[in-house]
């Protein structure tokens, strides 16, 4: 009896009092956090592949894990990260017939007196088995050209550039080549373009070497080789990137980090598909060469100061890593593996609910935040959980979240910087969008802020410019005219009259075109039906078309069969534009869909694309900028503003950011001096003459 | 829809696993799923779902968890249930009946109404962790034994507490019923005669009576206890095996919810396996004896409860929130929940409808052949299977036709107990006896075979339409998709979750109104049921 008692009434009684501690305990556990930030992160949990991160939050997270060469810092500038300094140079190569003839040359021009060499940025002259290789101090000087004018009365011979294109992995066809060809010997410098593509410079005997390269390649039928001579040099500039690295860089497991690693990095990137930012830079090296532990030096193919770029942002990973983790296309490698990194944090325990950072040894002096908690797949409801329990510091909310979550208390919101922009792209080679004032009409009776409130909830930020906003060289633009009078004058400038039913009309032609935009993206279907109200009221008859996405790109923006389209670009941070505005790219799949075809934008690209000096990149920005918007080629709508909420306990003390300018995740955690923490200085006490001070214990 | 001990065939725990495998191979070919993998399948080395995890690996933690979490609830529903009854019982003063109905009210709420309400007072007003939903991981430096233990105990104590309510709420009813079947037998005054304290006579004569029925009762109460967990799992976001049903059946992923469905025999396997090792060492391999029904007498006492507990508890209900000052006026918010109420007991009598008829058509096929037949089993052991759990499963699929499924995962229960009565009434021999005295065939019927018949059914009927009005308020907090306006008392439940930390009325409005509803039914079936033959 007493057993079965003690069994009745003692297991609910000990039930209820070990619930009772246990609730204790668990609430005790959460308010012992100093220096920790819980975050709940909306669907899976972060794949943090450094080099294409799938989200916004992936990347702010991988920015907190590794470190780039380069950086942007939080004013926009490039900032040194593992490099401590970076400059440029060139190499000037000419060959000659004869090892004598280079060996001449090189001791004529190491008799030129020193001030010349000074004034030519000439370092130095060698030859090298019938070659002279000069190196130079600086990009862009009139240096090389003098040399190759002095270097001219030993006759160098003309080099020549070979593409060759085929259906196939071009790399064993061009080794089997190399080793067997009887005029093998006159390849200079081979640079694979993509797998199926090369360059060959080749300096010789030239016809001969076509012949046979030629018919070895023709010989391999199924091949479809497609040889091109691309260009005749006398001389082969080719730029360098010169990197020192930090000599106190080091992995979370504290081995310091190498030029090697930075190698390493750029192959394993290289040889994967994967859509990495600035990748059209990084492609136009042609050798990574370590010189000792922390000196790089990069040799590129051709002049383009925006190849920097390449190395802004890319995580730098360890070269043991990479050999022992071969690289899959999908990136699964960095879920099953996380990779150490250099940043300021390092992963401390990883499963498919959440994420633990802790600030790393080298981090942990700079920073405020010292551990991060990421919880994958919350749902608003845990949310709203974390936040009653005082458990959840900050969250992505849902975009129909947010009005109401901006009334709520003890939160602050933070914008992300943007990752893409939404714009319309006109054909200027449209028979109806022809006219520039048609296209400026159109512009100035769009109302961008209706769209982004409409559409976005106010999530976006309106867009103009060419460039990602925040950058040292974008410019900042007012805010985008919306004026229907004015857009109506500028359409009858153009042209179109409207009719009584308001349409615009002119003989025998309705103001009518076709808006494309994508099938199965209903944001964009929403956004294309908003533009065609709003220009319906300046009388344009716009037909909205979606169509598949492969359709979209091939059949109709490749082929310039469209009038306007709208098209979302991910930011790249670069300055060069070529790829989308020179008039090389009008046709085929070039990626200038617009058709601008100017002559004078053609040569700002290309000044902008080689200029070598950061500084003086805003200056020739703004000129290309004002020169092609005046030309109105697209129509740019709104960036994507992806918002956080934060605790405001959570900010630092006296924090002036606001809920639009960009915020980062690293800035949140770094320990930055705040204004509330800046020394107070003492204001003159101000007093009429004669008057005597009021001791503080009185009159205060 | 508990079925009678008396119907609980042998072998059950085989039973159920020959079952579940069945059920899952049907799945598995209504989706067209080759016969080719069955067999991997049941192995348990298919991958069912996306990420190619096999159903070992899958269920590898998460089966454990759940059925550790079903036997602490069970535990702690058993003994707070034995304690509620006998301090009432103790009390005396009409107390048992009063605490009998609450029992039973409680075990009518709807769960996942009771699941989220416990969130919304544990998070929203008591400001207190949840440990499943916010898992928390301090920096190794700042955690200790205790801070670990604290947590990890809680992450367990909190399901297990929300589980065992509507359990113990069952358990009450049916232990109050069965001591005062043995307060008012003969059992009774023998004892008292011998000058036995009253603690003693309970304890050691009393509770050893009523323990192996409530084993029974226990033993059932698990089964059904595996789908409310699917519900608690999802509410407290408890990665587990319901958990692992409600996303299956969220994805409309045939392979996750066959692998639910068997993992789910397999758990009620064990649990039938872990009540008959506990009915060895605490009955005996007798398995006791015959449950002792309450005297008919006492119906009449039922039926006032009945009938004024019921408003008693309507008005209870709705005054706090009256009484709250809210806003909104009580009776147009009741109103508003009229039309889903009405959505639900039409689509509650289509599933009765559905299984009166299979019960009438098979029930009888099944009691007229002398012996037992593999239908008769196949029926015995769907009435013995995780009902609620096929319901859950099956539902997610059939959208539209949730009376279609209601029916034919009822029906076996009706099945098995007309089947059993008409083999009693023929044993009986007053059939016989009738026509031996010269009674008319259809006067013999008339007089033994219909009152009672009509009377069986017609309990079983009302007993099953109350538990079908909660499972189908269950069902809902299942389903993803959410729409506008609320066409049921479980969409209006499911949509009022999300605000429940603030707003905890919607919510238990429509829970309440399902309660309310399901226990008037269910005392309806109390009065009308058949009572034991008189004395």
């Amino acid at each position: 009896m007493i057993l079965a008692r003690a069994i009745i009434f003692g297991v609910p009684l000990g039930a209820l009092a070990l619930t009772w501690w246990s609730v204790q305990q668990a609430r005790a556990s959460r308010t012992i956090r100093e220096s920790e930030i819980v975050a709940m992160l909306p669907g899976p949990p972060p794949a943090l592949n450094p080099f294409v991160p799938a989200t916004e939050v992936d990347r702010q997270i991988v920015d907190l894990l590794h470190e780039p060469l380069i950086r942007i810092g939080a004013d926009g500038r490039l900032k040194p990260a593992l490099a401590e300094r970076w400059e440029w140079s060139q190499t000037v190569t000419c060959w000659f017939a004869s090892p004598d003839a280079a060996i001449r040359a090189a001791a004529h021009l190491k008799e030129v007196n020193s001030g010349q060499r000074i004034t030519w940025g000439l370092e130095s002259a060698s030859a090298n088995q019938g070659s002279l290789v000069m190196h130079f101090s600086k990009m862009g000087s009139k240096g090389p050209d003098a040399v190759a004018a002095e270097s001219a009365a030993f006759s160098p011979l003309t080099a020549e550039v070979i593409r060759v294109e085929l259906n196939e992995p071009v790399r064993p066809y061009h080794e089997h080549f190399a080793a067997h060809a009887v005029h093998a010997a006159q390849i200079k410098r081979a640079w694979f373009d993509g797998a199926n593509a090369l360059e060959i410079v080749v300096a010789g005997d030239v016809p001969k070497f076509a012949e046979e390269l030629t018919n070895y390649y023709r010989s391999k039928t199924t091949l479809k080789p497609r040889i091109e001579n691309r260009a005749r040099i006398t001389a082969l500039r080719e730029p360098v990137l010169d990197f020192v690295l930090r000599e106190d860089g080091r992995w979370n497991d504290g081995t310091p980090v190498t030029a090697e690693d930075v190698r390493a990095t750029h192959s394993y990137v290289m040889a994967q598909p994967w859509p990495v930012t600035n990748r059209e830079a990084l492609r136009d090296v042609l050798t990574i060469e370590s010189v000792g532990k922390t000196r790089l030096r990069v040799l590129y193919r051709r002049e383009s100061g925006a190849a920097l770029c390449g190395w802004i942002g890319l995580p730098i990973l360890p070269a043991s890593w990479f050999h022992d983790h071969p690289a899959d296309a999908e990136g699964h490698v960095f879920t099953e593996n996380s990779p150490p990194g250099a940043g300021i944090f390092t992963i401390t325990h990883r499963d498919l609910s959440s994420l633990a950072l802790a600030a790393a040894d080298g981090g942990r002096k700079s920073c405020r935040i010292r551990r991060a908690t990421f919880a994958s797949g919350a749902s608003p409801f845990q949310t709203k959980l974390g936040f009653a329990t005082g458990e959840t510091d900050m969250f992505w909310p849902e975009n129909n979240d947010v009005p109401s979550l901006v009334q709520g208390k003890d939160l602050a919101i933070r914008s992300l910087p943007p990752r893409g922009r939404l714009l319309v792209v006109w054909n200027t080679r449209s028979t109806v969008l022809s006219s520039v004032h048609a296209r400026e009409a159109l512009s100035l009776a769009t109302d961008r802020t209706a769209l982004v409130n409409e559409l976005l909830q106010g999530r976006g930020r309106i867009q103009e410019g060419l460039f990602q906003p925040g950058l040292w060289f974008a410019q900042k633009f007012p805010p985008p005219l919306f004026d229907l009078d004015a857009a109506k004058a500028k359409l009858e400038v153009a042209g179109w009259l409207r009719d009584v039913e308001g349409m615009a009309k002119r003989p025998g032609q309705r103001f009518a075109f076709e808006l494309l935009t994508t099938e199965g993206n209903e944001q964009r279907r929403k956004l294309a039906t908003a533009l065609a109200e709003q220009w319906r009221k300046i009388g344009a008859d716009v037909k909205v078309t979606a169509v598949p996405w492969n359709d979209f790109i091939e059949k109709r923006l490749s082929r310039r069969q469209f009038d306007a389209a709208i098209i979302g670009l991910d930011f790249e941070t670069t300055w060069d534009q070529s790829a989308f505005w020179h008039s090389s790219q009008a046709a085929g799949a070039g990626l200038n869909f617009s058709g601008i075809a100017d002559r004078q934008i053609d040569l700002l690209l290309e000044e902008l694309r080689q200029e070598f000096d950061p500084e003086r990149v805003p200056e020739k920005a703004k000129e290309l900028e004002d020169k092609l918007l005046a030309q109105q080629p697209m129509l740019p709508l709104f960036t994507d503003m992806q918002q956080v909420e934060i605790r405001t306990t959570a900010l630092p003390v006296g924090e002036q950011t606001d809920e639009v300018s960009a915020w980062t995740l690293r800035d949140f955690v770094l320990d930055r001096p705040a204004s509330a923490a800046r020394p107070k200085v003492a204001l003159p006490e101000m007093r009429v003459p004669d008057e005597n001070p009021v001791p503080p214990a009185q009159g205060r | 829809m508990i079925p009678s001990p008396r119907t609980r065939p042998g072998w059950l725990p085989l039973r159920l696993v020959i079952l579940g495998a069945a059920m899952a191979c049907a799945v598995l070919a209504w989706h067209r799923v080759p016969a080719m993998e069955w067999t991997r399948f049941l192995a348990g080395l298919e991958p069912v779902s996306a990420d190619g995890t096999t159903l070992i690996s899958a269920m590898r933690g998460r089966a454990g968890a759940s059925l550790l979490i079903m036997i602490t609830s069970m535990l702690l529903a058993v003994t707070t249930g034995l304690a509620v009854s006998l301090c009432v019982l103790r009390i005396g003063l009409g107390l048992p009946s009063l605490i009998a109905l609450v029992g039973r009210f409680l075990s009518a709420m709807p769960v996942v109404a009771i699941a989220w309400t416990a969130i919304g007072v544990v998070v929203g007003h008591q400001g207190w962790p949840i440990e499943s939903l916010l898992p928390h991981h301090p920096a190794q430096d700042r955690d200790t034994w205790a801070l670990a233990t604290g947590r990890e105990l809680w992450w367990w104590l909190a399901p297990s507490w929300i589980l065992a309510l509507p359990l113990m709420g069952e358990l009450v009813f049916r232990a109050i019923e069965g001591f005062r079947a043995l307060d008012h037998s003969h059992f009774l005054p023998a004892l008292q005669s011998r000058g036995l304290h009253r603690s003693a006579i309970r304890y050691r004569h009393l509770l050893p009576n009523v323990w192996p029925h409530l084993l029974d009762c226990i033993e059932s109460l698990g089964l059904l206890a595996l789908g409310y967990l699917v519900l608690v799992k999802e509410a407290l976001g408890i990665p587990g095996w319901g958990s692992f049903l409600a996303i299956a059946m969220q994805n409309g992923d045939a392979r996750g919810v066959a692998a639910s469905i068997y993992a789910a025999c397999w758990l009620g396997g064990a649990w039938c396996l872990l009540i008959a090792i506990l009915r060895r060492f605490t009955v005996g391999r007798s398995g006791g004896t015959e449950p002792v029904e309450t005297p008919h007498h006492h119906q009449s006492h039922d039926m006032l409860t009945t009938t004024v507990m019921s408003l008693l508890l309507l008005v209870l209900a709705c005054c706090p929130f009256t009484a709250s000052g809210t806003k909104s006026d009580w009776p147009s918010m009741l109103a508003s929940f009229a039309s889903p109420l009405v959505h639900d007991l039409g689509t509650a009598a289509g599933g009765c409808g559905l299984a009166l008829a299979i019960t009438l058509v098979l029930g009888t096929a099944c009691g007229l052949t002398k012996r037992s037949n593999w239908l008769s089993g196949l029926m015995t052991t769907f009435a013995w299977s995780p009902t609620l759990v096929w319901f859950l499963a099956l539902a997610g699929f059939a959208a539209h036709a949730s009376w279609l499924v209601l029916g034919l995962v009822a029906a076996p229960g009706g099945v098995v107990l007309v089947a059993r009565r008409w083999r009693e009434i023929h044993a009986s021999g007053f059939m016989e006896a009738s026509l031996s005295v010269g009674a008319g065939r259809l006067h013999a019927w008339r007089l033994h075979v219909m009152p009672e018949m009509f009377r069986l059914i017609l309990a079983w009927v009302l007993e099953t339409f109350g538990t079908m009005l909660v499972w189908l308020s269950l069902i809902d907090s299942l389903r993803s998709a959410r729409p506008e306006r609320a066409t049921s008392l479980g969409q209006a439940i499911s949509a009022a979750k999300e605000n429940v930390l603030s707003d905890p009325q919607p919510l238990l409005i429509p829970a309440l109104i399902v309660a309310i509803c399901a226990l008037f039914f269910r005392q309806l079936s109390l009065i009308v049921r058949p009572g034991p033959p008189p004395h």
